[in-house]
């Protein structure tokens, strides 16, 4: 099992989301959100997954020289807000070798913020050399 | 919430598009490492993208097709294969298509999932993905 290490969203991160996929009001209209169940504006799912594999990836993986991410699923099972401290927690489902020097590696994994609660969970498939 | 988007019941299954281009810059990849912590990867033909800019590229393209503005209740989740690295410079376009469309219980929201395909300037498709999304319907209160 692989843990990255929690990390406290701040507004800042808001940003990555905004910046490649768009408002969309969730994460930007804080009136129009306080009206919703979320209660306020919320992080982008892609954001969240994004930091914890980056995370993943340039900590424990740091002495492959080349990772390519295969495949990807992720479902979101509750909000993340600025001011959550969230961490990604990785189960090996299966490893195989692809050639003399790569392997592919499939992971399950779960988000989890404050200690808790699960925002989302799902699965990877990386190729590293 | 304003309303300017299309709700659960515009989506009939089979409702197609397409998306304009966005180019690939080195900057994009740059902040996009400094914000996610994601590590540098380059290849022979020249630095790659994040697997997951370009998912967050791909869904930026769905967003501005301005079907979600104020009737998404939420993207609830999405499945990507990546089929071909995307280098800084390479210009992304996607198609997509409504493969699911089903009212939850309450008929207040529905569920929509997109198929998408995300290709390059050269029309070679770099990524498959899903996006299910959970919309408004016409009658609903919130």
């Amino acid at each position: 099992m692989l843990e990255t290490e929690e990390r406290l969203f701040s507004e800042r991160d808001l940003l990555l989301g905004i910046l490649w996929e768009g408002d969309a009001q969730l994460h930007t209209n804080r009136p129009g959100m306080a009206k919703t169940p979320f209660g306020s504006t919320i992080v982008h799912g892609n954001s969240v997954t994004s930091m914890v594999l980056g995370q993943l990836l340039r900590v424990h993986f740091k002495s492959a020289e080349k990772i390519r991410i295969r495949e990807l699923t992720v479902n979101y099972l509750a909000p993340v807000h600025v001011g959550d401290a969230v961490k990604g927690v990785f189960v090996l489902e299966e490893s195989h070798k692809i050639s003399d020097d790569s392997k592919m590696l499939r992971m399950n994994f779960e988000i989890l913020k404050n200690q808790q609660t699960r925002v989302s969970q799902g699965s990877v498939s990386i190729e590293m050399e | 919430m304003e309303i300017l988007g299309l709700f659960f019941e515009d989506f009939p299954l089979g409702k197609s598009g397409g998306s304009v281009g966005r180019t690939i810059t080195s900057s994009d990849v740059t902040f996009f490492e400094e914000m996610s912590s994601w590590p540098e990867y380059s290849s022979a033909a020249g630095r790659l993208a994040p697997e997951m800019l370009v998912t967050m590229v791909s869904a930026g393209l769905m967003t501005r097709q301005g079907f979600y503005e104020g009737t998404l209740v939420g993207i609830i989740g999405n499945s990507w294969q990546y089929k071909a690295p995307v280098i800084v410079g390479d210009t992304l376009k996607l198609k997509y298509w409504v493969t699911q469309a089903s009212l939850t219980k309450s008929k207040e929201k529905g569920i929509v999932v997109f198929k998408i395909i995300t290709y390059n300037q050269r029309d070679e498709t770099v990524a498959e993905g899903e996006i299910k999304t959970m919309m408004k319907t016409r009658g609903s209160s919130s």
